[in-house]
């Protein structure tokens, strides 16, 4: 096995189960008593410590061992969940985090713990040890150096052992192992027998073994180092370990939390919790085996059930097995839906998309050359073989789409926190969770969102006393929203604060010499200045935000995505920003038209409709740069004039198309020369040096072997809107 | 019955001198109306020493002779101790007092 995937395997499941335990503690804060959310806390801890010890990540262990532990107390009810515990249980997640974030930055693996982090687990477990009992009946004491898993036993286990004939020639000392034994625990009681049928001279050899023990053995330590301690006398021995009642409550508490997806049989589940031995076991099977064979002959169906011999054979008591077939049966309709869902690797799954993106250019060439060779009944073969590539791009790219929730979730820790420590008090309410986009965008977004949030918080929602006095609600809110519209996703914030102060906004942008103080800008366009490099609004910057570098880092960040930011504000109700993004970032339905030499590619998500620019019943020009359709008056761009490429030999005569593209409120046309149809377009980034061309969003092939540009809607909708058309940045 | 009667184990009571050891309990207790032990002298005692104990414990049973440790030497109480036999092998009880042990 690579271990180094195993590891990363493992830093992943600890993620995943991180979140799950956040969930879970946000949901125990409005309501400490739900069980669900208790059981998804105490199985994180749970999973984590055995998976981690698997790895021999003994800090994380300890660590949430002791979590874990104290969890079982909650759930049990000898321990209430206080709002200092909750908090306290947050921070134990984080460290938990911390320490698997250690884990994951230490090649080796066997690097000692940083003291800060020694200490900072040190100190949040004696909080957690030192809660005050809240109730009478509450048992907070926690044994910290318990280094076994297993509870003190407050009973005795009882031992069987029956050496075989051969045990001293085989070099044996029956006794050696009893002495071993005496110094993991108290030998409380212990019978000898010498179980010979006769003592005749003659059938008593002195150099075979007859020796029995039956031991009452007390002892903290687990069944797998008791049994350890016979280890060796396996072949010679027969060797029956019970637990003490204690421990067998123990195995039953255990095999009801025994994370599912780790079931494979009963066997191996009653190894992993320690309940039987893996010779006992072996044992077991083997019995099960013989048996099955015997029965072959006579009664093929019924082959033992492997609880009945474990217990037959004294390796267990009966309710462990029991209970171990419940968890087995609860575990094989869980697996069931697991099995459902397979982990991939995420640059396979690229690998995959690039592969679909070349077939979709290779099918367009193949199309192009048919109709070149003139070849008609070949037609209908390329359209079949189009509309198979067309599905094969749409479910390779919707492998990689995840819902955004899972990714939004996250935020409600941000709020809590970033609320508790500015005194606040807001609700994030979360919707369109459902909503599902590439992964890639999904984990580009949230560090814009992110800080889009913290401003929401840090500068949108005021304090309690202030709302109070404005005649507003004190609990403040932040509403988050995910949904899909014409090929793209929507994601709104919206929160019912302060607003955007426009004025302010302006002087500062004055003052710092972002706009000229006669420039004559609209409401819109005051508020986009907070957009701008270098500006925040907030005369005092917080730890969470306003140092005055986060909103330009966000716009680019969403720009990079070919996405858009909006923003609207309303001073004193509050303020809502809009971010539009591409659904993905590789593939799109594209929609080609020809202009002068060349051919563009609009995305067809966002192309509204198509008229003839002549067609003078709908149309009217008004000057140069706006047309008037069916009323409405449109800016227009004319692909020719931006790009500088008008083909000289095409008849000045000859008609134009208008393609009337939108994008988020906006809508406006673009003249182009031929409608050419839609077309499977595979986004091809462009190179450093057009880095700085606007208007233009990436390159693809065409099935002819041409380049054609795709074009950036809302870059040209900016072009469009003022009166200087360029098509480069000064 | 008198002390002489008494058979006195030297030595190692091991795998190695069970074969012996056998046969001179065999030959002392053949008959014998008590069978007294002094273990004073042995120096070492195994798994098959013990069985040896236990063997001719139930030989003496078999014929209703008596049984009784007389004496033992350190390795052996040590023994004795650890499968809490000293009764079961009717240790003399003067020397069982020294040996307390919770059963």
């Amino acid at each position: 096995m690579n271990l180094d995937s195993a590891r990363q395997a493992f830093i992943e499941e600890v993620a995943e189960l991180l979140q799950t335990m956040e969930d879970a503690l946000l949901t125990l804060e409005q309501n400490p008593a739900d069980p669900e959310s208790l059981n998804d806390v105490f199985r994180a801890m749970h999973t984590i410590k055995g998976t981690g010890g698997v790895f021999g990540y003994t800090p994380v262990v300890d660590f949430t061992h002791t979590v874990e532990t104290l969890m079982d107390q909650v759930r049990s009810g000898q321990m209430t969940l206080t709002k200092p515990l909750i908090e306290t249980l947050f921070e134990c997640r984080d460290h938990t985090s911390a320490l698997i974030d250690f884990i994951a930055a230490d090649a080796t693996g066997d690097a000692p713990l940083s003291p800060d982090l020694q200490r900072a687990g040190d100190a949040l477990l004696a909080r957690l040890g030192h809660e005050p009992p809240p109730t009478p009946t509450a048992v907070p004491v926690l044994n910290f150096d318990a280094p076994t898993y297993l509870p003190e036993a407050n009973d005795l286990w009882m031992i069987s052992l029956e050496f075989k004939a051969d045990a001293f020639r085989h070099g044996m000392d029956p006794l050696s192992f009893l002495r071993y034994l005496s110094s993991l625990g108290d030998l409380v009681h212990v019978v000898t027998l010498l179980p010979i049928a006769s003592i005749d001279s003659e059938h008593f050899d002195p150099e075979s073994c007859y020796l029995s023990f039956g031991i009452a053995f007390r002892s903290d330590a687990d069944k797998r180092t008791i049994a350890g301690v016979f280890e060796f006398a396996d072949e010679d021995c027969e060797i029956r370990i019970l637990e003490p009642d204690s421990a067998h409550n123990r195995y039953i508490d255990l095999l009801e939390a025994t994370p599912h997806d780790q079931i494979n049989c009963m066997g191996d589940l009653l190894v992993s919790i320690g309940a039987i031995t893996p010779f006992e076991l072996a044992r077991a099977l083997k019995i099960q085996e013989e048996t099955g064979q015997l029965l072959d002959g006579s009664e093929p169906a019924a082959k033992r059930r492997l609880g009945e011999i474990l217990v037959e054979q004294g390796s267990i008591k009966s309710g462990v097995v029991e209970q171990a077939v419940k968890t087995q049966e609860t575990a094989r309709g869980k697996r069931q839906e697991d099995n459902r869902i397979i982990r991939v690797d995420a640059q396979r799954l690229g690998h995959l998309i690039d592969l679909v993106g070349e077939l979709v250019t290779s099918s367009a060439a193949i199309r192009v050359m048919v109709k070149r060779a003139g070849i008609d009944n070949m037609n209908e073969v390329v359209d079949g073989v189009d509309y198979l590539v067309s599905e094969i791009r749409d479910n390779a790219l919707q492998l990689r789409m995840v819902a955004i929730g899972e990714s939004l979730s996250r935020f409600r820790r941000v709020v809590r926190d970033a609320s508790q420590e500015l005194g606040k008090l807001i609700d994030l309410v979360i919707t369109g969770g459902e909503t599902e986009l590439d992964k890639t965008v999904v984990e580009k977004i949230i560090d814009p969102l992110t800080h889009l949030i913290r401003n929401a918080v840090d500068h949108g929602i005021e304090e309690p006393m202030v709302r109070q006095k404005a005649g507003k609600l004190t609990t403040g809110t932040i509403h988050l929203n995910a949904y899909h519209d014409s090929g793209h996703i929507v994601i709104e914030i919206e929160d019912d604060g302060a607003g955007l102060d426009a004025a302010r906004i302006r002087a500062k942008a004055e003052a710092k010499g972002l706009i000229k103080p006669e420039e004559v800008l609209t409401r819109e366009e005051t508020l986009r200045l907070i957009f701008a490099p270098g500006l925040s609004t907030k005369e005092q910057a917080t730890s969470l935000s306003g140092r005055g570098v986060g909103m330009d880092v966000v716009r680019r960040n969403i720009e990079a995505l070919r996405g858009t930011v909006e923003l609207d504000s309303t001073l004193g109700v509050g303020t809502k920003i809009t971010i539009i993004l591409p659904l993905t970032l590789a593939i799109i339905e594209g929609f080609l038209v020809g202009a002068g030499r060349d051919q563009y590619v609009i995305p067809l998500s966002q192309v509204a409709e198509c008229v003839e620019m002549n067609a003078t019943a709908t149309l009217k020009q008004h000057g140069e740069h706006y047309i008037n359709l069916r009323g409405e008056v449109l800016p227009f761009i004319r692909l020719t004039d931006l790009f500088h490429n008008a083909d000289w030999h095409r008849a000045t005569n000859q008609r134009e198309s208008l393609v009337v593209v939108r994008f988020g409120h906006h809508k406006m046309g673009l003249v182009v020369d031929t409608l050419l149809g839609e077309l499977q377009t595979v986004i091809k980034p462009l190179g450093k040096l057009f880095e700085r061309l606007r208007g233009v969003a990436g390159a693809t092939i065409l099935g002819t072997g041409d380049i054609a540009l795709i074009l950036d809607v809302a870059e040209l909708a900016a072009i469009g809107q003022t009166p200087h058309q360029v098509t480069v940045k000064h | 019955m008198s002390a002489e009667s008494a058979l006195v184990l030297e030595g190692e009571m091991t795998i190695y001198t069970a074969a012996a050891i056998r046969t001179q309990l065999q030959d002392y207790v053949t008959g014998r109306q008590q069978c007294i032990l002094d273990l004073t002298a042995v120096s070492e005692i195994d798994s098959a020493g013990l069985q040896l104990l236990l063997w001719v414990r139930r030989v003496a049973a078999e014929q209703r002779a008596d049984f009784q440790l007389r004496s033992i030497s350190p390795a052996v109480a040590q023994v004795l101790e650890l499968l809490q036999l000293e009764q079961g092998l009717n240790l003399n009880a003067s020397y069982a007092t020294g040996q307390q042990h919770e059963s």
